[in-house]
């Protein structure tokens, strides 16, 4: 019936909806990394109103209006999977949650002394990034879906970047 | 354009498995990014040919009681090249060290060496550190170029991470050190600085450089606008990130 279905569809000049190729791996990348880019936009939010130095402000910036089209881009795409938004309970406890940034985390952030917030900040977001670095290069490695590598590729990379501009502002402390 | 992602990603994985067969599953990790130790050096791109640990300085992880800058591992052996450039951050004896932590485990104490002199050390009791940490050391007398070897020694396991920081130490108590001049590095990418003019119409995007509002650039043989202020990045092709730049 479905081949019928093709042929007819071949036979009419339409090109068939094809059919998703994916595997767990490209699931299980696009589960995690939804919620984590929605830490990322929650920590940038935050500095776009308190960071001090307008560099570190800009950079704020510009990873929330980034990093909210790539979770669009993800939400989109599970949902044309029709995969859940979450993983089973307890399938990426590998590390027990220590991977994680917790929300008390990111809370923290909202209550630091002005002084001590852009270091803070800075030294918060790097780990984060990092933590994106490694699924993003997971994914690369074992997903299969040829977008969602090429978004993972597109990942590591920025926030590779983003991690050097973040370290460099942290060694040249601004007066 | 896209050879050019696919090419990366190829990289990218040729990288990662790598990385798999020599150092096993990623573990977890933290670093002394400011002063910046060897590791931040290395992944910020500012001293050269480093090897892998400039994709996962955090990862400098060997059993405790070593005197090094790699943990004991052959693949970081860098880290411990005295003939390196490493550049050394101008401090007074008073210097906060401020950690990255991408897991935090239960630490017993966070150990500062230089030379065989323990200056400092913190006692966490087997306890969860917070998401970032920071400690104030007074570096007992020490004055010149001096290395300093930070331990993070982990309560429940048998291992240890361990970050190494140049230092060029003077006198008094500078609460705000600076990084020294560093002639002999790489040089370091542009600085994002907001009152800089924008790159002419027209021109070739390219990373490390401020783009206002409105400016526009070449990518690909097509133009692009600007849509928020912003300093580019590898990964921030206009293509690629609608949110920062449209195409005209």
């Amino acid at each position: 019936m479905k081949r019928l279905a093709i042929v007819l569809a071949l036979v009419a000049g339409c090109s068939a909806p094809a059919e998703p190729v994916f595997n767990a791996a490209d699931v299980m990348f696009l589960q995690m990394m939804i919620p984590h880019h929605e830490q990322g936009i929650r920590m940038a939010k935050i500095a776009e109103e308190r960071a001090a130095r307008p560099e570190v402000r800009a950079l704020a910036s510009a990873i929330r209006a980034t990093q909210s089209d790539e979770a669009e881009t993800m939400t989109t795409r599970l949902t044309g999977w029709e995969q859940p938004m979450q993983a089973p309970p307890g399938s990426h406890d590998a590390h027990g949650g220590l991977h994680e940034t917790r929300a008390s985390d990111i809370l923290s952030l909202e209550k630091m002394p002005a002084g001590e917030f852009d270091v803070s900040f800075l030294n918060l977001l790097t780990g984060h990034q990092h933590n994106a670095v490694d699924m993003a290069r997971t994914e690369v490695r074992t997903g299969l879906d040829a977008s969602t590598k090429d978004l993972a590729g597109r990942i590591a990379a920025s926030r590779a970047a983003q991690i050097q501009e973040m370290l460099r502002l942290l060694a040249a402390p601004w007066r | 354009m896209r050879k050019t992602i696919l090419s990366i990603v190829t990289a990218l994985a040729a990288v990662a498995s790598t990385l798999v067969v020599l150092t096993g599953p990623a573990q977890a990790h933290g670093y002394i990014s400011s002063p910046p130790s060897r590791q931040a050096n290395c992944a910020q791109g500012r001293v050269a040919n480093c090897g892998p640990i400039i994709y996962e300085p955090q990862s400098v992880e060997g059993p405790k009681g070593q005197r090094n800058c790699h943990g004991g591992l052959s693949q970081f052996a860098q880290l411990s090249d005295e003939s390196k450039p490493w550049p050394a951050t101008s401090v007074g004896q008073n210097v906060t060290f401020n950690w990255v932590l991408t897991a935090r485990h239960a630490t017993s104490t966070w150990e500062y060496f230089i030379g065989n002199t323990r200056v400092a050390v913190f006692n966490d009791g087997g306890r969860q550190p917070g998401a970032t940490v920071s400690h104030n050391v007074n570096l007992g007398g020490f004055s010149g170029r001096q290395r300093l070897l930070a331990v993070w020694n982990i309560a429940d396991t048998p291992m240890a991470f361990y970050s190494c920081v140049d230092l060029q130490i003077g006198g008094g108590g500078n609460p705000n050190p600076q990084p020294s001049p560093t002639p002999t590095v790489t040089p370091r990418p542009p600085s994002p600085t907001p009152t800089v003019t924008p790159p002419p119409a027209g021109g070739t995007w390219r990373t490390g450089t401020y783009y206002a509002t409105g400016s526009t650039v070449t990518y690909g043989g097509a133009t692009y606008r600007c849509l928020q202020a912003h300093t580019s990045l590898a990964g921030w092709e206009p293509p690629n990130v609608p949110a920062l730049w449209a195409r005209v």
